[in-house]
């Protein structure tokens, strides 16, 4: 694997590790398919702030959003960055800066994320031309222990999905973005999990090895990612340093599915607790009266805080009335399609002028009774105005399923 | 403050019991000298006048008496190696010549004589080839220059050092851990002493080299090792039993 300086390998290392590999045996004591120990821990206290860990290799990956004015070329897609910071720490051969490693995870997040659109980019848009979201991840590399493209592909999609922007409304020419004291902020619209699984190769793919580790990579001569979602769709695929033939992608690829339904149930473990971290017991029945106390907080807003902690205690009792609520929210990626995705967050996600028309009372509201809000003056002219509603036709033409949606509800 | 007639009356009692935690910046009330030494996690900036010197990393004080003398050293949870003086490390032999240039970890590469081996002459020079393991003194390491190692001791022996020919495996270890592996009652290497033959060369730079007559036996006695820094010695000892039963 590329570094920032080649790292120093001994003739004794190398021979060691080859061996132990050719005697199909790893130095930790894994099998040739194995995956070792994922842990997630989302930040209680900030939103967007995740700390993945595979084995010994941690990354800390943290989203910050900001209202910026679109390019050109694409003026209703927000903007998504990945920043990808390697600590000296994380390794004796690591430097700050940019170097071939970090350019290629960000290479490969982008591929990830905006490519296969896992994040949608267009619902990052307020004001089509004029303001819309612009996400960035940084991803610090904290300790290297092998397999860092993998931790950092995770780490960037649970820190996306742990992160919440503040909350906009539109009216005409007006945006305002409210604080998070005054309105809950809302989650991003990511329509799938993207997990990626590095295969090492040795000998002209010879040999192969799930998951490497620091010692392994050293010796490595090929690396195949593979990124795939939970619907077993390839999200984007790399080869390097090796040719691999047919039969052997596709072994690779059969791998990956399995590997890729484990990852994804421990994100689901690790994310879908989140928000309560600290009333956290331990497993299934917690997790459970914790979602339970989302669900009614969703459900019915004027219940206390005081309220949901009865309800919590009393959990036991309605946790079969809304276990299929639960179940929804805990697994929201596989059960709904994607039409439904969109049909959500509409009252969140002010996109353009068809969703403005149910917003505007909710405006006029905090416009009254609330002082001191950021408001954004954008002064729309009849320029962009035009633009945008082009553009708006041919989305309805290029993307299906969104064209589809506004029809309805028209 | 630091310098304070209280602070240094911690410090002269951690000549005692050697518990008092430093940090960076302390100001060191001693006198360098023939009988006092400053060792890993000290700066002396040339001056050997009292308050001079200062510790650079935070942890705990450490202290040894030898022949009279005492030697003071910073005990820390580090990774990344800094150099310091008379110290034995293992390095990687990056470029050969006249002067091999050896990757001992530490910020930069440090540099070694083809004739600082036992018995080298320009005539009977030693076959090192890149990415060889050499096992070395640092004879010359201060911060300012580059670090410089040899092979011999002062009577021009080897004495245990020189290239690691013997094919084994490198543990790349914490410089915490290979300052405990050395002590004289290492629980985990008493253990694994017991019921393995096998070679082992600790460098004190965060690396240890190992050899033992079978790769599974190698193995093992690697993430026994590896395993071992933050175990209770009764936990390193079942571990250690049940290592010998797989």
């Amino acid at each position: 694997m590329n570094r920032s300086r080649a790292s120093a390998i001994s003739n004794c290392e190398k021979e060691f590790t080859l061996e132990a590999i050719q005697e199909r045996k790893r130095l930790d004591g894994r099998s040739v398919y194995d995956y070792r120990q994922v842990f997630i821990k989302p930040s209680p206290v900030t939103h967007g702030n995740v700390l993945v860990t595979i084995g010994e290799t941690r990354v800390q990956a943290c989203v910050g959003c900001e209202v910026v004015v679109p390019r050109p070329q694409r003026p209703t897609d927000g903007l998504l960055y990945f920043n990808v910071l390697p600590s000296p720490m994380a390794a004796p051969n690591y430097d700050i800066g940019k170097s071939s490693l970090t350019m290629r995870v960000e290479r490969l997040l982008d591929r990830c994320f905006k490519e296969s659109r896992s994040l949608d980019t267009e619902s990052l848009c307020i004001i089509a031309g004029q303001k819309v979201w612009s996400i960035r991840v940084d991803i610090h590399i904290l300790n290297d222990s092998g397999n860092i493209t993998d931790c950092c592909v995770m780490a960037s999609f649970c820190a996306l999905k742990h992160c919440r922007r503040p909350y906009v409304t539109v009216s005409g020419e007006h945006a305002t973005i409210h604080p998070v004291s005054e309105r809950e902020p809302v989650p991003l619209n990511i329509h799938h999990t993207p997990i990626c699984i590095t295969f090492g190769f040795l000998s002209e793919g010879n040999y192969l090895l799930v998951d490497p580790s620091i010692e392994e990579e050293k010796v490595l001569t090929g690396h195949l990612y593979i990124v795939m979602n939970i619907h077993r769709e390839i999200c984007t695929m790399q080869l390097e340093g090796v040719a691999l033939q047919h039969e052997e992608v596709v072994k690779c690829t059969k791998i990956a599915m399995t590997k890729v339904n484990e990852l994804n149930k421990s994100i689901n473990k690790y994310m879908g607790i989140r928000t309560n971290a600290k009333n956290m017991d331990e497993d299934g029945q917690s997790i459970l009266t914790n979602v339970l106390k989302e669900t009614t907080l969703q459900i019915d807003n004027i219940q206390t805080a005081a309220n949901v902690q009865e309800d919590r205690k009393n959990g036991k009792d309605i946790i079969q009335e809304v276990q299929e609520d639960v179940y929804e929210i805990m697994y929201p990626m596989e059960e709904e399609p994607p039409v439904t995705e969109e049909e959500e967050p509409p009252k969140t996600k002010p996109r353009d002028k068809d969703t403005d028309e149910e917003e505007e009372v909710t405006v006029t509201l905090t416009k009254d009774d609330i002082t001191g809000l950021t408001s954004i003056e954008t002064g729309l002219t009849s320029n962009t105005g035009e633009q945008t509603s082009v553009n708006r036709n041919s989305n309805k033409e290029t993307s299906g399923t969104r064209g589809r949606k506004r029809r309805k509800r028209k | 403050m630091l310098t304070s007639p209280a602070y240094k009356h911690v410090l002269y009692a951690s000549m005692v019991d050697s518990k008092v935690i430093v940090l960076p910046g302390d100001a060191i009330p001693l006198a360098v000298g023939n009988d006092i030494k400053l060792g890993p996690g000290t700066y002396s900036g040339g001056g050997r006048e009292e308050g001079s010197s200062v510790f650079v990393k935070p942890g705990i004080l450490r202290r040894k008496d030898r022949d009279g003398s005492s030697s003071f050293w910073v005990n820390t949870q580090h990774k990344r190696y800094v150099p310091s003086e008379g110290e034995k490390v293992i390095g990687v032999v990056l470029r050969t010549g006249r002067v091999y240039r050896v990757d001992i970890g530490a910020s930069q590469n440090a540099s070694l004589p083809e004739l600082a081996f036992e018995g080298a002459t320009k005539r009977n020079k030693p076959i090192v080839q890149v990415g060889d393991l050499v096992f070395g003194s640092l004879c010359q390491a201060d911060p300012d220059f580059e670090p410089e190692m040899t092979c011999v001791d002062s009577s021009g022996r080897a004495s245990g050092m020189g290239l690691l020919k013997k094919p084994g495996c490198v543990i790349s270890c914490t410089l915490s851990l290979c300052r405990r592996l050395l002590s004289k009652q290492c629980a985990v290497m008493e253990e694994l002493q017991k019921h393995y033959k096998f070679e082992c060369v600790v460098g004190l730079n965060g690396r240890v080299w190992l050899s033992a007559p079978t790769l599974m036996q190698t193995i093992i006695i690697r993430n026994c090792i590896k395993s071992s820094e933050f175990m209770s010695e009764d936990s390193i000892k079942e571990m250690v039993r049940q290592a010998v039963l797989t």
